[in-house]
């Protein structure tokens, strides 16, 4: 490959939409080629800066009222049971056992109305099924301002963790000293015994197909930020700081080892939840890239917080 | 029925996990689209009201972003049609010409408001390529579905708009006395 070809494949080798073959072929000349790769570090470093400045643009940020406000509408919109559901409730099996059991309650009602008994047995029946469909609402709503108000607590962590890799692996801005992950087995348990190996070891894997940019273990400690203590592995792939962070959480997950992505300006963070520690990985890697680190690592740290009885 | 509430509470944790996390960039495509808060808000809640509505069609393996932001075109194509705003544009643009020149690097120190305004300078048709696939990380092939437009058309759009982006911060660079480090 030469020059010319390669400036004409340039805007797809950065959105990854050539084959694996051409591919290689670009990764060839760049190896070869100064012109070419500040060529590409500078169209590179555009689109980071593009992408950034739009993510972080104040006048593009969704009002969070307005998100939580459509989000609850959309629950309650999703969970509401459909008026066929509402009639065929309680058991019946379809459409001929409900028109089935209609006629049953209407000549039941009838019945009660002219033979069997005083009206207002009816209508203590019906309030008594009135009761108990508000006391089902009531249940359900409360389940939903949990999950909403866990949703809350989990994106707070969240954010926590992203201002600790700020703040701790870039900016090296903390206001109390890390702890080495020695002296931190020592005051804090054995989870932190050899937590940097297991995830290095782990983060490796999640790039087995792209050995060009190997990741690397820079430094693991015991941080504190925003009053949280984190335990903080810090890796690095083709020069972005990867943060992996573990603390310990009574949160019930959002969904238990389900990895969730989540963007603040241009950082992401991938977290998960194994029994009473939340992992979470914050890096300005591409948001797919964080989750396939944080996907690669779950199963490792599962094991280390059984090992270590955490 | 038991069977079909717990149906529906699934169906509703696979969207709450996969749909909904993507609210906010959904709204920031609106308001890049329509630059009104209040419209953009209307666009988002009808994008995400439709995409609740038909969920059973997504397939999980799919980007769900690029099915969101296709919601979002489609409601917000109907809008504009409805106010007369949708033109139809003939495509003219070329092809990525045979030579590509060589493109400086952008200058430095330039602030993420002298790229949002460089990247609004830039005619719409090309900047929605741009942020389509470099800040929504939409493939040539979302992208040419979502646009309606041949792949071929998304890659020439794609390479005049950061050319022309280009252009721009270096215009504003200059205006600045901001040397450029190309």
């Amino acid at each position: 490959m030469d020059c010319h070809e390669f400036r004409r494949l340039t805007d797809s080798y950065l959105n990854d939409e050539l084959l694996v073959e051409t591919n290689h072929d670009v990764l060839r000349h760049l190896e070869n080629c100064r012109d070419c790769r500040a060529q590409l570090e500078g169209q590179r470093e555009l689109r980071f800066r593009l992408r950034n400045a739009v993510v972080s643009a104040a006048n593009l940020q969704i009002d969070t009222s307005f998100a939580s406000r459509l989000q609850s509408d959309l629950r309650q919109t999703a969970l509401r049971p459909g008026i066929w559901e509402q009639l065929t409730a309680g058991g019946f099996g379809g459409l001929r056992s409900a028109a089935l059991s209609l006629a049953c309650l209407l000549v039941i009602a009838i019945g009660g109305f002219f033979i069997l008994g005083p009206l207002n047995e009816r209508s203590a029946a019906n309030n008594d099924v009135n009761q108990r469909g508000q006391n089902d609402t009531i249940v359900e709503a409360n389940r939903a301002r949990l999950a909403d108000a866990v949703k809350v607590a989990w994106n707070e962590l969240s954010s926590q963790a992203v201002g600790d890799h700020k703040n701790c692996a870039v900016k090296f801005n903390l206001d109390d000293r890390p702890i080495p992950l020695d002296e931190a087995v020592r005051q804090y348990g054995p989870l932190n015994k050899d937590i940097d190996k297991a995830v290095f070891e782990a983060a490796k894997t999640a790039f087995d197909d792209d050995r060009s940019a190997p990741i690397k273990l820079v430094e693991a400690h015991v941080c504190i930020f925003g009053g949280r203590r984190f335990t903080h592995i810090v890796l690095s792939r083709h020069g972005k700081v990867i943060s992996v962070l573990v603390t310990d959480t009574d949160l019930p997950a959002e969904s238990d080892s389900t990895v969730t992505d989540r963007i603040y300006g241009a950082s992401n963070a991938a977290g998960f939840s194994i029994g009473t520690h939340a992992i979470f990985v914050v890096s300005d890697m591409e948001p797919a890239e964080n989750i396939q680190v944080a996907r690669a690592i779950l199963p490792v740290m599962r094991r280390h917080l059984e090992t270590a009885g955490a | 029925m038991f069977g079909i509430g717990k149906q529906r509470e699934k169906e509703w944790a696979v969207f709450e996990a996969e749909a909904l996390p993507l609210m906010p960039d959904i709204f920031r495509v609106a308001k890049w689209l329509c630059r009104d808060t209040e419209i953009a808000e209307d666009l988002t809640q009808e994008t995400f009201t439709q995409a609740l509505k038909s969920f059973h069609r997504y397939s999980p393996e799919t980007n769900c972003r690029a099915w969101l932001i296709t919601i979002l075109y489609r409601i917000n194509g109907k809008r504009r049609l409805k106010l007369g705003q949708l033109k139809l544009v003939e495509d003219t643009e070329e092809q990525i010409a045979e030579t590509v020149a060589f493109e400086p690097s952008i200058p430095d120190h330039l602030t993420d408001e002298d790229i949002l305004r460089a990247i609004e300078q830039v005619p719409a048709r090309f900047s929605e390529v741009v942020l389509l696939t470099d800040v929504e990380s939409l493939s040539y092939k979302e992208a040419a579905e979502l646009l309606g437009v041949p792949i071929g058309t998304v890659m020439s759009r794609l390479h005049r708009g950061r050319r022309l982006l280009r252009q721009e911060l270096t215009g504003v660079a200059r205006e600045f006395g901001i040397a450029s480090n190309g």
